[in-house]
Formats: C-alpha cells, sequence, structure tokens
C-alpha cells in the first residue's frame, strides 16, 4: 500500500500535472487531426499512451480518465462509460514502455497488437450492457454479421472490437514512438521516463 | 518614499460569489442511481418525468443537441440489431425483418437506461458551470491536483485546435495531400502532431516549473490547510438537505426490493 502511494506521488507530481493535462487534450485533438487527414481510424489514445510512456502507467491512467470525461463533456455523456478501458490502455502501455517497447519501431507495433486486444476485452462488456452492442464507431455492421452467425452480444461486441482496435492501437503506438524520436532532446531529457524512449 | 503603499481606506475585494443548489447534483445522482438499479417500469416514470421537466427548461436544447446526434442513432440501431437477432417469439415483422420481443425488450431496457442517464447529466450541467462545479467540489475535499488537470485539458483543448488548424494549413501549403493513401496520410500525421506536441510538452514543463514555485503541493492538502478558492460559493442549505433525502429514498427502495 505505501508502495502504491508513493508510486502515485511519484507520477502525480507538480511537474507532470500539467503534461497530463496535456495527454488529455491531445487524445481530443488527435481526432480533429484525423478528420481533417480523412483516416478510417480513431487513434484516440495517442495522448494516453505518449503520456504512460513519458511519465509511467499511473499518468497514463489518469490522462485516460480525464480525456474520456472531457470528451463526454464537450460531445457526448456516453464517453464517460468508457473509463475502465482508458484505464486498461494507460496502465499497460506504462508497463509496455517500462519493457523498452518505445525503443524501437519493430517493438512498439507489437505491443500495440496485444494493446488492441486487451482493449477489445475490456470494451466488449460495457458496449454490451450499456450500449447493446452498438457504438456507433463505424464497425457497427460487424455487430450485426456476428450476431446473424449466432454469437452472443458480448461475443460480438468483443470480436467488433477485435476487429478494429488491435490496427488502431498498433498504429498508435508507431504513431507514438515516431513522435518521440522526433521531438528534440533537450525536452525528452526534462520529463520523466526519458529511460523509456 | 512612503513606508507603505496602502491607504487606510483600502480594503481587500471580496471574492466573486456563486449561488450552488446541491439538489440538482443529487437529483442527477439519484437518476443514474435509478437507471441501474430500478426496475424497467419505474425507469420509464423516471425517464417521463424527467423529459417533461426538461422540456420546459429554458435550455432545452443544449440538454438534448447531444442525445440527439449521438444517442438516438445508437438506440435506433439498438432495436434493429437486437429486435432481429435475439430469440424468442416474433412480436411484428417489417417485410422479411422479424423482430423478436426479447431483443425488443432488451434493447428497450438499454435505450431507457442510457437516455435517463444522458439526459440527466446533460440538463445539470446546462444549469451549472464547470468553475462553480470545481469550487464547490474542492471545497469539499476534492483533490485541487484533479480539479486542476480537468481545467487545464478543457482550456487546451481549445488552444491546441487553434494550433492544429494553422499547421495544418501551413503543411497544405507545403504539399500535404489527403487524397493519397491510407499509409500515406497515417504519415502526414507526423508532421502535424510533431510542432504541436513539442510546443506543449515544453509549454506543459514550463508550467510545472511554475506550479512548482508557487508552492503546488505535491500530496493532497489536507483539510485543515487553509486554501484561498477563487470564488466564493454560497451552497444551498435547503437544497442539500432535499437531496440527500432524495438519494437516501431512491437507495431505500431499492434495498427494501432486494429484501423482498
Amino acid at each position: 500500500m505505501a508502495e502504491s502511494v508513493s508510486r502515485f506521488e511519484k507520477e502525480v507530481n507538480a511537474t507532470t500535472i500539467p503534461l497530463i493535462a496535456f495527454g488529455a487534450a491531445l487524445n481530443i485533438v488527435v481526432g480533429q487531426a484525423v478528420q481533417l487527414i480523412k483516416l478510417p481510424l480513431y487513434l484516440d489514445s495517442i495522448g494516453t499512451i505518449m503520456i504512460a510512456c513519458v511519465v509511467g502507467p499511473v499518468a497514463g491512467m489518469l490522462t485516460g480518465a480525464f480525456a474520456n470525461l472531457t470528451l463526454g463533456f464537450f460531445f457526448n455523456y456516453a464517453f464517460i462509460f468508457f473509463i475502465p478501458v482508458t484505464l486498461v490502455i494507460g496502465a499497460f502501455s506504462g508497463l509496455a514502455a517500462r519493457v523498452g517497447a518505445f525503443k524501437r519501431w519493430y517493438t512498439a507495433m507489437p505491443a500495440g497488437l496485444i494493446q488492441g486486444v486487451l482493449a477489445a476485452v475490456a470494451s466488449a462488456p460495457i458496449a454490451a450492457f450499456m450500449f447493446g452492442g452498438v457504438t456507433m464507431g463505424g464497425t457497427d455492421f460487424l455487430v450485426l454479421y456476428f450476431r446473424a452467425i449466432g454469437k452472443s452480444i458480448v461475443q460480438s461486441a468483443f470480436l467488433q472490437g477485435l476487429a478494429a482496435d488491435p490496427v488502431d492501437k498498433a498504429v498508435s503506438y508507431l504513431i507514438v514512438y515516431f513522435l518521440l524520436t522526433r521531438i528534440p532532446r533537450a525536452i525528452l531529457l526534462r520529463l520523466p521516463g526519458y529511460a523509456n524512449t | 518614499m512612503p513606508s507603505s503603499f496602502a491607504s487606510p481606506d483600502m480594503q481587500t475585494p471580496e471574492l466573486p460569489r456563486r449561488a450552488y443548489n446541491p439538489l440538482d447534483h443529487y437529483v442527477t445522482l439519484t437518476i443514474v442511481f435509478a437507471a441501474f438499479a430500478f426496475r424497467l417500469e419505474w425507469q420509464l416514470a423516471v425517464l417521463a418525468v424527467l423529459v417533461a421537466v426538461t422540456l420546459l427548461s429554458p435550455n432545452k436544447r443544449r440538454v438534448y443537441r447531444g442525445f440527439l446526434k449521438f444517442v438516438l442513432p445508437l438506440i435506433l440501431i439498438g432495436f434493429l440489431i437486437n429486435g432481429i437477432f435475439f430469440t424468442g417469439k416474433v412480436a411484428f415483422s417489417i417485410g422479411p425483418l422479424k423482430f423478436r420481443d426479447e431483443g425488443l425488450l432488451f434493447a428497450a431496457a438499454v435505450a431507457v437506461r442510457l437516455a435517463l442517464i444522458v439526459i440527466a447529466i446533460s440538463y445539470y450541467f446546462s444549469r451549472v458551470n464547470s468553475e462553480t462545479i470545481s469550487e464547490y467540489l474542492a471545497g469539499h475535499g476534492a483533490d485541487r491536483r484533479f480539479i486542476y488537470i480537468y481545467l487545464l485539458s478543457v482550456a487546451m483543448v481549445h488552444l491546441m485546435r487553434d494550433k492544429l488548424q494553422k499547421i495544418y494549413t501551413a503543411q497544405s501549403a507545403r504539399g500535404l495531400d489527403t487524397t493519397r493513401n491510407v499509409f500515406t496520410r497515417v504519415r502526414y500525421l507526423l508532421p502535424l502532431l510533431v510542432p504541436l506536441s513539442y510546443s506543449y510538452i515544453a509549454e506543459s514543463l514550463d508550467r510545472g516549473i511554475a506550479l512548482r514555485a508557487a508552492n503546488f503541493s505535491d500530496k493532497k492538502p489536507s483539510r485543515s490547510t487553509k486554501v484561498v478558492p477563487l470564488l466564493e460559493i454560497e451552497v444551498n442549505k435547503a437544497g442539500l438537505l432535499s437531496g440527500r433525502i432524495l438519494l437516501a429514498a431512491a437507495v431505500g427502495v431499492w434495498m427494501l426490493r432486494m429484501v423482498k
């Protein structure tokens, strides 16, 4: 308990709090960037993944939670229900960064695929019980197909997530990797998780 | 040189005051609780009252904007998918499509729950602004660090959106073409996100230094620590009591049902 409290204080302090707010805002703004260049992806966790990498898993979890809170208040309160998914993304991204997944692009991509599977597992029950399997995410026709072949709501929501999330998260991890390689070293050296990059 | 610049007539300006009625958030909490704990018939009754109250409010456009744009299509597609693919007796048919009663009931339960939660929360935020909520929460023991993160992220979203638009315009002038294939367009994200991230990471690190210099505590401040608020919140005591009674009554009704 004492160790978990000290990890929280280590990752959430006066230095990292503005970074967490930046990560939360980046999650929302990347959605706008994706629309500007007309990409068929969500990429709604880039801020969470980046902060989890450069600060730590607890900061990543907070970034995801605040991003969904802010998204909910700006656009649609239904986003608030997916906060548990963002906690999973923040936690796994931080742990993946600790073991060096972001040091090379060919380790970042498989870590992103695993992240996508975990995100699909976490989001399936929420999509099934809160939204009846429908999330208006563009892949709802897959839920229709899986239900037509006899799968339950939870299975259909999971398989629909599995069709989209691994690719989305793998691309997100690659983008975060390339972003961190292009940010000047002088800035990265000031970040607590510099050793993860 | 005068020993003090303060005139004897100078007074410390009073903090701006805002009224806050806790009944608003207790009603929202009670409705969200009812959305998960009550039976469908009771949820429908609560929804009917909620819709009647919100339609009579002056902020009804703001309350229903998000609901109509995002939640209503979700509900309709939910009826379609679950009505067709659940097992059970056929309730009705439209052409070749057969809608099952179990699926429609499930979709109805999801729809009512979603509608209750989204409309209740929308109504609450149409009546209270973020600053008032933040000061109220801070005055009641909420961690100021989390309030700061939320308020800063909301402010940053607006600033970053404007900056992103300018970066996009500049990059388009340099040849950024959004009609290329998907892989090329993914690569095009980097010239947009790198300058944005670089400037805001640097700004965030500088802001962190300013917070430390201002003695922004690394730890959650204890209740005995006096923190100077930005606003003075006048809490409606009658609303607070009524709200607590309302929520307790809802929980009591649920517990009675569980015991039976």
